[in-house]
């Protein structure tokens, strides 16, 4: 069953993730996102009371820190047996 | 009566035995003694204080406060999980060295001056060498020398610094230094490289990777963390360590982010969780020295779950290389069920012990307004579901099958995963069993409704981001690729520059022999004869020197006369 | 008889050397001079007992009263080095022969054993007595004999090794002998005490001057203090292990018993470190000592010569410690001669342990030994741990005063620089541990461990370097009441 079970970190690009699953993640997504504006909030910054603040966040968050890392490879990438 | 010995040594002394045991006998005498430990550390009376007199000096080994106990009590924990997973082997160098290793964390926690602190400190430096070297590989031992010469290094700095630190004040008293004198400054580094700062960090992603199956679960315990606390004891509330953790934080996640070693993944998370601790220090209220104490205490059992998960990979199927590693939940299934269980609490998910203990630092962080540093551990919270949750678990467990196909972990690693996932779990269900040991009273309450939700958010967006980086193509791939980290200065850059200058060196020395020998070369034949093995003395220097040297020497004294 | 113990002191090894010579029987007389010298350590330590408790002892030799007559003068500071010259001694003696090291035939051992008691008498006379020419007088005694010890050895070298200390000891002997001459010159008294007070009124004189160069020259060449150094090496590669462990423990010891005694209590503090600025060529030269050697010792390959050149650097510290002239310098100075003198004679007891089953004492020969001889090299690992100076080991408490002498001073360089010779240290230690333990040969080896009655006297001294790195009552007290006598009676 393993067969089929797509790559997200993309190691086969050919690999994307199946609908079923795609579509159960962006269900979750959503009710977290819808769940927000329920939520009594009182955080210590401003931004952080806006719904769905985190979510965004954390999508802003990966998408630097995925470029920034791909970016640092420019630098320090070398042959795996750089020191032998 | 069993107060008397002071906590870690019966760890250290029963693994003296161990050698002298045989069979089962020797795996129950192994087992039994973090149990006895474990035992007596609960038996200590809190304030328990020993002090003797060392030569004029009042040394305090025993202090028991609620700080070291409650990072005694996951020590003892973490070294019982470890020895379990290490049960299949038949090595006794290695459980002796990781008992010894475990002992003398447990000791250094309770030692209340700095000269005791200080010896504890060299024998866990010495002792985990013995988790790297019994890897018997050529690569494992040059990086062991590495990691002993910069663990040493950090003792001596412990040293030097307590000399002066003494001289100044004339305390030996391991308690709050702040960093207020060369002396202070001193011990400030010798635990930071323990802790990893960045800069300071290299050994650990160098040598963790490169220890035994079991021994980086041993590593990923107890060096890192010991020297966390020693951080929240000596110097809580000093505001540098606020930015320091913050980029230890950051960094790591990038370079967790493009390695392929996943050993080395987790190595460079662990440094990246160690910087929300050291963000705690540096905050240093109440609640974010709680909430320290509290994350290391999670971060031990969850980091050493993803260390015995990576470890029972390696144990199968011979790597750690993530770029050969997928689908292996059809040969491992219960190994990657736990390492599901490992991810899920360093991500933070609510039910699990990271959402518990990070939470707590991260909300100290906002209260006393360190905005920067909280937005940089959020992201850093982020990074971690893509590292060390979809590359180390998802990947190598449900990741495209590389047709690996092999056993399931040992009985005793799948035991000692069994048992680390449960306390993950449990402290995650009952928060208020940790809560009860920090150092503070706690009244910080981590299930409401709108924290689970910003968690479950952050998680899943991230999730959601990563499968938009791939689609994109922007996500680093794993490859198998050597990513340069601060060790190249150490090396490739210092022995290309001493082949460097030891070449012009002997430029230098041909150019001038070959003026000077020019003339000399009828006298040199002459003293060689003189000198050479079958000559006279196979020495450069003769009487007549010595002789000539007495006469130098006479004449500076009585050249001092005038001065 | 207990107010003759001071004569007995000297005068029983020194009559009973002749006697061995006699006896002949080689058991006989091994038997024989372990007794003697066990006596003179147990006189040894009931002097020390006596100095404690009462203070200085005075002896005149032969009831002629001092200035006049030749006096033997026990305090803290002599009734130390004696301890340690004995306590030395009774070990090495109890050390079997091992007929391979020496060129000597099995019936004429007792040459040996005529020799070792002599240098005994030599180095105990230098330390007990308290007149400046008797001191010259046994250390010719005493330096004679260690020629002749060394000459011993069974490798061919042995012989131009000792002819060349041989030739540089005269040197410095001749030295010592001209400063005494000057002093008597100026003064009319070689009495120590005595000089200690007549000197200082003629102390500006240009005689005195002399005088002060040529002993301390002089005594530097007894003490292989760097550059002076150089006889060394080869005396210690050469000779039998078991001369080398004694003389390394001992001779050079006592050497720099002399020194101090010279410059506190003859020439007095104000004028060697206030009017001379000794400190300013003693402490750059200790420096160098203790780097020089280190890194000599890391590049020999002869493990005998490797623990000759670590000598040279730990006389480094020894002096060191002199020139910080303080109550803490002063004591790790001497502290680090009692256990670097039970480190070193050790460690050439283990070379000798290690020599009764290995051929040559090349470091590479020692291959794969840490499985064959298992005590044996555990006794060089313990011994190595304490010339790093490992805390818990006797090494430790040396650097330690020393390092607190150099902050008092403010040197901070000074004091990382000690620490960094410890570095250089490991290096040279490890080296010899890695070819013990770590060399690749899997071949099944089985043990073969050298003889109980070698071991037994190894692991006494080895055993006393961690006994005294925790209890520190009999070296650092009595070194720090010494070092306190010496400073409050000079300044």
């Amino acid at each position: 069953m393993s067969q089929e079970k797509p790559s997200v970190s993309g190691r086969q690009d050919e690999g994307v993730a199946t609908g079923r699953r795609l579509r159960l993640l962006g269900l979750i997504c959503m009710v977290l996102f819808l769940a927000d504006f329920f939520v009594d909030k009182h955080g210590h910054h401003a931004w952080e009371n806006l719904p769905g603040a985190y979510g965004f966040f954390g999508l802003l968050a990966c998408g630097v820190l995925a470029l920034v890392a791909s970016l640092l490879r420019k630098f320090v990438e070398r042959d795996e047996d750089y020191y032998d | 009566m069993i107060e008397a010995i002071p906590p870690g040594m019966i760890l250290i002394l029963g693994a003296l035995i161990l050698p002298f045991l045989g069979g089962a006998l020797q795996r129950i005498w192994l087992v039994l003694l973090p149990v006895l430990g474990f035992v007596q550390l609960t038996l200590l009376p809190e304030g328990l204080s020993q002090s003797f007199e060392f030569f004029g000096y009042a040394l305090n080994p025993v202090r028991v406060d609620s700080l070291s106990l409650v990072f005694a009590y996951v020590f003892y924990l973490a070294a019982f999980l470890s020895v379990v997973y290490a049960l299949h082997l038949r090595d006794t160098v290695q459980w002796v060295s990781g008992l010894v290793y475990a002992g003398s964390a447990i000791g250094a926690l309770f030692a209340g001056d700095l000269i005791s602190l200080f010896v504890y400190w060299e024998i866990t430096a010495l002792a985990s060498l013995f988790q790297i070297w019994a890897r018997r590989t050529e690569s494992a031992y040059r990086a062991g020398l590495r990691y002993l010469v910069i663990q040493v290094s950090s003792g001596v700095l412990l040293l030097a610094g307590t000399i002066l630190h003494f001289s100044d004040t004339g305390s030996l008293e391991f308690g709050a230094l702040g960093l207020v004198s060369m002396g202070t400054t001193l011990i400030f580094l010798a635990f930071g490289i323990k802790a990893a700062f960045p800069l300071l960090h290299g050994w650990l992603e160098d040598a963790y990777p490169e220890a035994t199956v079991t021994g980086a679960v041993f590593l990923s315990a107890f060096t890192t963390k010991l020297a966390i606390y020693a951080l929240a004891r000596g110097f809580a509330g000093t505001e540098i360590l606020v930015p320091i953790g913050a980029l230890m934080a950051a960094f790591a996640t990038f370079y967790a982010l493009i390695e392929n070693d996943l050993r080395r993944v987790l190595a460079y998370s662990l440094i990246s969780q160690l910087g929300f601790m050291v963000v705690g220090i540096g905050v240093g209220s109440e609640m974010a020295l709680n909430g320290t104490a509290a994350h290391a205490f999670a971060s031990v059992l969850y980091k050493g779950l993803l260390f015995m998960a990576m470890g029972a990979v390696l144990y199968r199927t011979g790597t750690t290389r993530s770029s050969e590693l997928g689908g292996l939940y059809a040969s491992m299934p219960w190994t990657a069920l736990l390492c599901l269980v490992g991810s899920a609490s360093i991500a933070g998910l609510p039910l699990f012990s990271g959402f518990i203990s990070k939470s707590m630092i991260l909300a100290a962080a906002a209260e006393n307004h360190y905005s920067l540093a909280y937005l940089v551990l959020l992201a850093a919270s982020a990074g971690v579901v893509l590292h060390s949750g979809i590359r180390i678990s998802y990947d190598t467990f449900f990741g495209p099958d590389q047709g690996i196909r092999c056993d399931e972990a040992p009985r005793n690693m799948r035991v000692a995963m069994g048992g680390a996932a449960l306390l993950c779990f449990g402290l995650g269900v009952a928060p208020d069993l940790l809560y009860g040991l920090l150092p503070y009273p706690v009244d910080y309450q981590p299930y409401t409704f709108s924290h689970v939700v910003d968690q479950l958010q952050l998680i899943a967006f991230s999730v959601g981001a990563a499968v938009l980086l791939v689609r994109l193509g922007l996500y680093p791939k794993a490859r198998s690729v050597r990513n340069l980290d601060i060790d190249w200065l150490y090396r490739s850059l210092l022995p290309g520059l001493v082949q460097f200058a030891g070449r012009q060196l002997a430029r230098l020395k041909s150019a001038i022999e070959a003026r000077a020998l020019l003339g000399l070369q009828s006298a040199v034949r002459y003293v060689q004869s003189h000198h050479a093995p079958t000559g006279v003395l196979g020495d450069p220097w003769s009487i007549g020197a010595t002789a000539l040297w007495a006469a130098l020497l006479l004449v500076a004294y009585l050249l001092m006369a005038y001065l | 008889m207990i107010e003759h113990l001071p004569a007995l002191q000297t005068v029983l090894p020194l009559l009973a050397a002749p006697v061995c010579v006699l006896l002949r029987r080689a058991a006989l007389v091994r038997v024989f001079a372990a007794l003697v010298t066990w006596s003179c350590l147990a006189i040894a330590f009931s002097l020390l007992q006596e100095v404690l408790r009462n203070g200085a002892v005075s002896y005149e030799l032969g009831g002629w009263a001092p200035p006049l007559g030749i006096e033997y003068r026990i305090d803290v500071l002599n009734a130390y080095v004696l301890v340690l010259v004995a306590t030395m001694a009774s070990v090495v003696i109890a050390f079997p022969l091992a007929g391979r090291e020496l060129r000597i035939p099995k019936e004429r051992f007792f040459l040996f054993y005529a020799l070792f008691l002599l240098c005994l008498a030599g180095l105990l006379g230098i330390t007990i007595t308290g007149d400046l020419f008797n001191i010259f007088v046994f250390l010719e005694i005493s330096s004679l004999s260690a020629y002749a010890l060394i000459g011993l050895g069974r490798d061919r070298r042995a012989l131009t090794a000792a002819f060349s200390y041989l030739a540089m000891g005269t040197v410095g002997g001749a030295f010592i002998l001209i400063g005494i001459g000057l002093v008597y010159q100026m003064t009319g008294t070689l009495n120590i005490v005595d000089l200690g007070q007549r000197l200082p009124p003629v102390l500006g004189t240009r005689t005195v001057w002399m005088a002060f160069a040529f002993l301390v020259v002089g005594t530097s060449i007894k003490l292989a203090a760097f550059p002076l150094h150089q006889w060394l090496p080869n005396a210690y590669t050469y000779a039998p292990s078991v001369v080398s462990a004694f003389l390394s423990a001992t001779a050079t010891k006592v050497a720099y018993y002399v020194l101090v005694r010279l410059l506190f209590t003859v020439f007095g503090f104000a004028f060697v470190f206030e009017r001379v600025q000794l400190t300013a060529l003693l402490l750059p030269l200790s420096l160098i000592a203790m780097v020089v050697g280190s890194l000599a010792a890391i590049y020999q390959t002869d493990i005998k010569r490797l623990l000759a050149y670590s000598s040279i650097a730990q006389i480094g510290y020894m002096t060191l410690g002199l020139s910080l002239a303080n109550l803490d310098g002063l004591t790790g100075g001497l502290v680090h001669l009692f256990n670097h003198g039970l480190i070193k004679g050790g460690l050439f007891l283990v070379v000798a342990c290690a020599l009764s089953r290995v051929e040559s004492p090349r470091i590479e020969s020692l291959r794969g030994m840490g499985k064959r001889m298992p005590w044996t090299m555990a006794a060089f690992v313990v011994g190595g741990l304490g010339l790093i100076g490992i805390p818990g080991t006797v090494g430790f408490v040396s650097k330690w005063y020393l390092v607190l002498g150099a902050l008092d001073k403010g040197l901070y360089f000074v004091a990382f620089m000690i620490l960094a010779s410890s570095l250089l240290a490991v290096i040279y230690v490890w080296r010899v541990v890695e070819v013990m333990y770590f060399s690749d040969e899997e071949q099944a080896v089985e043990r073969h461990d050298a003889p109980l009655s070698m071991l037994l006297p190894t692991w006494v001294l080895i055993g006393a370097t961690i006994y005294f790195g925790f209890d520190t009552e009999l070296t650092a007290g009595v070194a720090e009441k010494a070092a306190a006598y010496l400073l409050g009676g000079a300044s």
